[in-house]
C-alpha cells in the first residue's frame, strides 16, 4: 500500500458522490452545466454582459435594440463542454508540517478523491503544484486514467524532497494559468501561510474565477496542534523557515503567544482571501488538526472532513455549487 | 576504596548530567514566518544551573539506581525469611550395612545402639517441637537408601557401605517432611565433606567400640609374559586397630597353599600376600586371625591363567630369545614388508640404523609409551635412525617421528604391535643398546597381555555372601565411650538469614529498566527530547 492510498475505498467515494449528484441543486457556473454529450450551443437565456463576460457571446443584434446600447445583451449557454476539475497542492516544505501528521499527505488524499470523483463524472482533471522546485507542470487527464494519473502524480509529490527549508518558496502558477479551461472548477489545497510579495497566487486565484471558472480554497489549518506540541515543550527554538531565521532566540510559548500567533495567521488569511475574492470564490471552513495528531488521527479528520466538505459537495454536485 | 570513588564520581556525574541547561529544542513550524521576533532577554543562558532536577523523573530513578549499587556494595543488611516449613522435621538416617551388626561392649550389637541413639534423637526433636509441627523421616542406608516407617524394621544388611552414601543421603532432595535437622547415626565417623551452611542442622552421631580387624581388600593378577615366568596373584590385606592376621590361605586348582603376608613399605595397614596360580579355575582364600569383623576374612573368586606368550619367530638376522617358546600362532616377529594383513600381535622391523639416518632431531612423540619410557632420548637423538620408508602397515600409528615427519616408532592398538627399527647387533654400542632395548621393550609390551579384572566374592564363614564387604574392614574407630548425646533445639528452622544486597541490585536494574521504558514510551509518542 502506497503512503498517498485514500483511507476510504472506491466504493465508499461512489457513494459520495452519488449522494451530492442527487442532492445537491444544479446552479452556478463552471461544475457539471450539462452531462449530455452532442448538445452544445443550446440558447438557455440572455443576461447583461459584465466584466470577465467572454464577448464573443454578446448578441450584437439585441444590445442594439437596448436604449442607448448599454448594457450588452449577453447570449447565456446551457454547457458548451464538461468540467474541467483543477485541482492544485501547495508543495512547500512547511506542507510537511507537522511530522505526525502532515498537511501535505491529507492534501494529496484529497487530491486523488476529488480527482476520483470527477472521473466517475466524466470530467476531466487536471493536477498541479504551487511552488514545486522541480517539474511543475500540470498533469491532465480524463476518463479511466485519471486515477492511476492522480496516484502516480501524488506519489511523486510525496516522494519529492521539497527544496531548502530556509529558502523562501517562489509560486510557479503561469502554466496553471494557461491550462485553465472555461467551465472549470479549480482547488487549492494549501495552509495560505506562504509569501506571496509578486502576488502569482493571488493572479492565479482570480484567473480560475473568471469564464465561468469557479474557485475553492481549502485552508488547512495545523496551527492548534502545532501550537500543542510547542506548549507542551513550554521554551522553543525555531529553524529557520521560508526566509525567517530567529537564530538562538527562544520563544516561551504562553497563552499570550498562541493568542498572537492565531491572531497573526487570522489576519493574513482574512486579508489575503479578500483580495482574492471574487464571484466565482467558494471558500470551505478550514480544517482543523487537533493537538496530538498522529497519521491515524489525521485519517479520521480526513474521513470526518470529506462528505461535509464544501468542496467535495461542489465537484459532485451534478449542477455545481452556490 | 576505588570502588567507592568510581561511585561517588558515578553520582556527581548523573547530578551535572541532570543539572545541565539544556538549549529549548528546535520546531519547525509552519507559521515559523509569522513568528515575532524573539524577546533578548531568553537569548543567552548559562549552560548550568544549580537548580534541583526535581521535576525529572528520569533523574529520580537514576538517583534511585545509583543508591541501590551503593547499597549494595556497602550496606551488610540481611533479613529473616521464613520458610513454610513445620518447626522440627527429622529426618534419621541410619547406617545399617553389615559391620552394624558387630557386637558392643554393652551387650547388643551397633545397630541396635544405634536404633536407641535414633530414638533419643526422635525423642529431643518431639521435644524441641512442643505444641509446634513436628515430622519425622528415616532412612535406612546400605549401598542403597531406603524409606522406612519404624526403627524396629532397620536391620543389618549383608552389605558394605560408604560414608559419603550416608551423607547424600542426608542431603538428599526433600520429599514429604520439611526436613530441619538431619541425625546420621553410623559406626563410621563423619567424613571430611563440605555440608552446605544452609542446610538442615546435621547430627552425626557414631555408635560401637573400636574393635581391631584385618580383611582381605583386593586382589591383582598378572598373567604370564616373556618376562615373567608365570602368572602372579597379589591379594591385599588391610588391617585396622593392631589387628595381625595369623595367615593367609588359598584353596585352589592344585590345592591349598600357604601365603606369606608381607608389610608394605609405603602404605602402613597394608600387607600383601603373593602366590603363583597354578591353572586356571576357581580359587577361595582365608585369612586366618582376622579381627572383629568376620565378612571380610574370605572370599572367592575366579581366575583365567592363560599360557605363556610363544613367537613366530620370522627374523633371520636375529635368533629367537632362548626363553621363548616358538609357534606358528605365536606373536608375529617379522621384517615389516611380510607382515601384510595378519591380525595376530605382532613386532615388524625396519633397516633403521642402516646406512644412518638423515634427520638431525627428534620430531613428536607419544609421552608415555612403554617403549619410549625405556630409552634416552638424548642418545637417541644423536644415532638417528632412519625413518621408516613407506606408508605404515594398517592400524599403526606414530609414536615417535624426527622432525621431519618421519616415523621411527609406530604403535598398533589392537592386535597389540610395534614397529621399530631393527636390532643391530655389532657396530657402535649405543645403537646395539639403543636397538635392542627398542625391539625387546616392544616385544615384551606386545606379548603381555591386557590385565583382567578379577571380581572378589566376599563370604561369611557359613557361606553367605556380603557384598562389598572391604568397605566394612574398618571396625576400629568407633569412640571407646559411646556415642554423644543428641541434643535437638527448636531453632526457627523455617527461618533463615538471607543478604538484602542481590534485592537492592535487582532493584537497580529494574529502575534502570523502568528509566529505559519511560524514554521510550515517550520517544514513541513523540514526547523526548533527547535520543533513547
Amino acid at each position: 500500500m502506497r503512503v498517498t492510498d485514500l483511507p476510504l475505498g472506491p466504493a465508499a467515494l461512489e457513494r459520495l458522490r452519488l449522494r451530492y449528484h442527487r442532492l445537491v441543486p444544479a446552479r452556478g457556473q463552471g461544475p457539471h452545466l450539462r452531462r449530455r454529450m452532442g448538445q452544445s450551443l443550446e440558447f438557455r437565456d440572455f443576461r447583461d454582459y459584465q466584466m470577465g463576460d467572454d464577448i464573443r457571446n454578446v448578441d450584437w443584434r439585441a444590445t442594439a435594440r437596448v436604449p442607448d446600447h448599454q448594457p450588452w445583451v449577453l447570449r447565456q449557454f446551457e454547457a458548451e463542454e464538461r468540467m474541467t476539475l483543477a485541482v492544485i497542492v501547495d508543495t512547500r516544505l512547511a506542507m510537511r508540517l507537522p511530522e505526525p501528521a502532515p498537511k501535505l499527505l491529507f492534501a494529496l488524499w484529497t487530491l486523488r478523491a476529488l480527482a476520483m470523483i470527477a472521473a466517475s463524472s466524466g470530467d476531466a482533471v487536471i493536477l498541479g503544484t504551487l511552488f514545486s522546485p522541480g517539474d511543475t507542470r500540470p498533469v491532465e487527464a480524463r476518463g479511466r486514467a485519471v486515477a492511476g494519473v492522480a496516484a502516480r502524480f501524488a506519489e511523486r509529490l510525496w516522494a519529492s524532497d521539497g527544496g531548502d527549508p530556509a529558502a523562501v518558496p517562489e509560486a510557479q502558477t503561469s502554466a496553471l494559468i494557461r491550462k485553465l479551461k472555461p467551465a472549470s472548477a479549480v482547488v487549492i489545497l494549501s495552509d495560505f501561510l506562504f509569501d506571496d510579495p509578486e502576488g502569482r497566487v493571488g493572479r492565479l486565484a482570480k484567473a480560475a474565477q473568471k469564464s465561468w471558472r469557479e474557485l475553492f480554497l481549502v485552508p488547512l489549518d495545523t496551527l492548534p496542534a502545532e501550537l500543542a506540541e510547542a506548549r507542551r515543550l513550554g521554551l522553543i527554538r525555531s529553524a529557520a523557515t521560508e526566509g525567517r531565521d530567529p537564530g538562538d532566540g527562544v520563544y516561551e510559548v504562553s497563552q499570550g503567544f498562541e493568542a498572537e500567533m492565531r491572531r497573526r495567521v487570522d489576519a493574513l488569511w482574512r486579508d489575503r482571501f479578500a483580495r482574492w475574492r471574487g464571484r466565482g470564490l467558494v471558500l470551505d471552513d478550514p480544517v482543523l488538526w487537533p493537538a496530538g495528531a498522529d497519521q491515524a488521527g489525521m485519517e479520521r479528520l480526513f474521513l470526518d472532513w470529506l462528505p461535509g466538505s464544501a468542496v467535495l459537495s461542489g465537484v459532485a454536485a451534478r449542477g455545481g455549487l452556490r | 576504596m576505588i570502588a567507592g570513588a568510581l561511585v561517588v564520581l558515578a553520582g556527581l556525574g548523573v547530578l551535572a548530567w541532570y543539572m545541565q541547561r539544556r538549549d529549548p529544542p528546535v520546531l519547525r513550524l509552519s507559521f515559523a514566518r509569522l513568528l515575532p521576533d524573539p524577546p533578548e532577554e531568553m537569548q543567552k543562558q548559562p549552560r548550568f544551573s544549580l537548580v534541583p532536577p526535581v521535576g525529572s523523573l528520569a533523574f529520580w530513578l537514576h538517583l534511585l539506581a545509583v543508591l541501590a549499587c551503593l547499597g549494595a556494595l556497602w550496606l551488610d543488611w540481611t533479613v529473616l525469611q521464613r520458610r513454610a516449613a513445620e518447626a522440627v522435621g527429622l529426618r534419621i538416617v541410619l547406617d545399617v550395612s553389615h559391620s552394624m551388626s558387630l557386637p558392643v561392649p554393652q551387650g547388643g550389637t551397633r545397630l541396635d545402639q544405634a536404633r536407641a541413639v535414633a530414638g533419643v534423637g526422635r525423642d529431643a526433636g518431639r521435644a524441641a517441637a512442643g505444641e509446634e509441627a513436628y515430622c519425622e523421616e528415616l532412612l535406612l542406608v546400605a549401598g542403597g537408601v531406603e524409606l522406612a516407617s519404624a526403627l524396629d524394621a532397620a536391620v543389618a544388611r549383608r552389605q558394605g557401605a560408604q560414608t559419603p552414601q550416608l551423607l547424600a543421603a542426608a542431603g538428599a532432595e526433600t520429599r514429604e517432611c520439611q526436613v530441619t535437622h538431619v541425625l546420621v547415626v553410623s559406626d563410621q565417623p563423619r567424613p571430611a565433606l563440605p555440608w552446605p551452611d544452609d542446610g538442615p542442622e546435621l547430627i552425626w552421631r557414631q555408635v560401637g567400640a573400636a574393635l581391631p580387624n584385618a580383611g582381605i581388600s583386593w586382589l591383582r593378577f598378572r598373567p604370564p609374559s616373556l618376562t615373567v615366568r608365570g602368572a602372579q596373584a597379589e591379594i591385599g590385606v588391610v588391617t585396622y586397630g593392631g589387628a595381625e592376621p595369623r595367615a593367609l590361605r588359598v584353596d585352589g586348582p592344585g590345592g591349598t597353599v600357604a601365603v606369606s603376608l608381607e608389610s608394605s613399605p609405603d602404605r602402613p595397614g597394608l600387607a600383601v600376600g603373593r602366590f603363583v596360580p597354578p591353572g586356571s579355575g576357581r580359587y577361595g582364600a582365608v585369612l586366618e586371625g582376622g579381627g572383629a569383623y568376620a565378612g571380610d576374612d574370605r572370599v572367592v573368586f575366579d581366575l583365567a591363567v592363560p599360557p605363556r606368550p610363544w613367537l613366530d619367530w620370522r627374523l633371520e638376522s636375529l635368533p629367537a630369545p632362548p626363553v621363548a617358546e616358538t609357534g606358528a600362532d605365536g606373536v608375529l616377529v617379522t621384517p615389516a614388508e611380510r607382515l601384510g594383513a595378519d591380525s595376530r600381535p605382532a613386532v615388524a622391523v625396519f633397516p633403521g640404523w642402516e646406512g644412518g639416518g638423515t634427520a638431525r632431531m627428534l620430531g613428536a612423540f607419544v609421552e608415555g609409551d612403554p617403549v619410549l619410557s625405556a630409552v634416552n632420548l638424548d642418545v637417541l637423538e644423536r644415532v638417528m635412525p632412519r625413518a621408516f620408508d613407506g606408508p605404515l602397515p594398517e592400524g599403526f600409528a606414530p609414536v615417535l617421528t624426527d622432525d621431519r615427519g618421519g616415523v621411527l616408532i609406530a604403535r598398533r592398538e589392537t592386535p597389540p604391535g610395534y614397529l621399530v627399527p631393527q636390532p643391530e647387533l655389532r657396530g657402535d654400542p649405543d645403537v646395539v643398546a639403543l636397538s635392542q632395548t627398542l625391539f625387546f621393550t616392544a616385544l615384551d609390551t606386545a606379548t603381555r597381555g591386557a590385565p583382567e579384572p578379577v571380581g572378589l566374592r566376599w563370604q561369611m564363614p557359613k557361606g553367605q555372601e556380603v557384598a562389598e564387604a572391604r568397605l566394612e574392614s574398618n571396625t576400629a574407630t568407633a569412640p571407646e565411650d559411646g556415642p554423644a548425646p543428641v541434643l535437638i533445639a527448636l531453632r526457627r528452622e523455617g527461618a533463615r538469614q538471607a543478604p538484602v544486597w542481590p534485592w537492592l541490585a535487582l532493584a537497580a536494574l529494574a529502575l534502570l529498566l523502568l528509566e529505559r521504558g519511560w524514554a521510550v514510551w515517550r520517544a514513541w509518542n513523540g514526547r523526548g527530547r533527547h535520543a533513547v
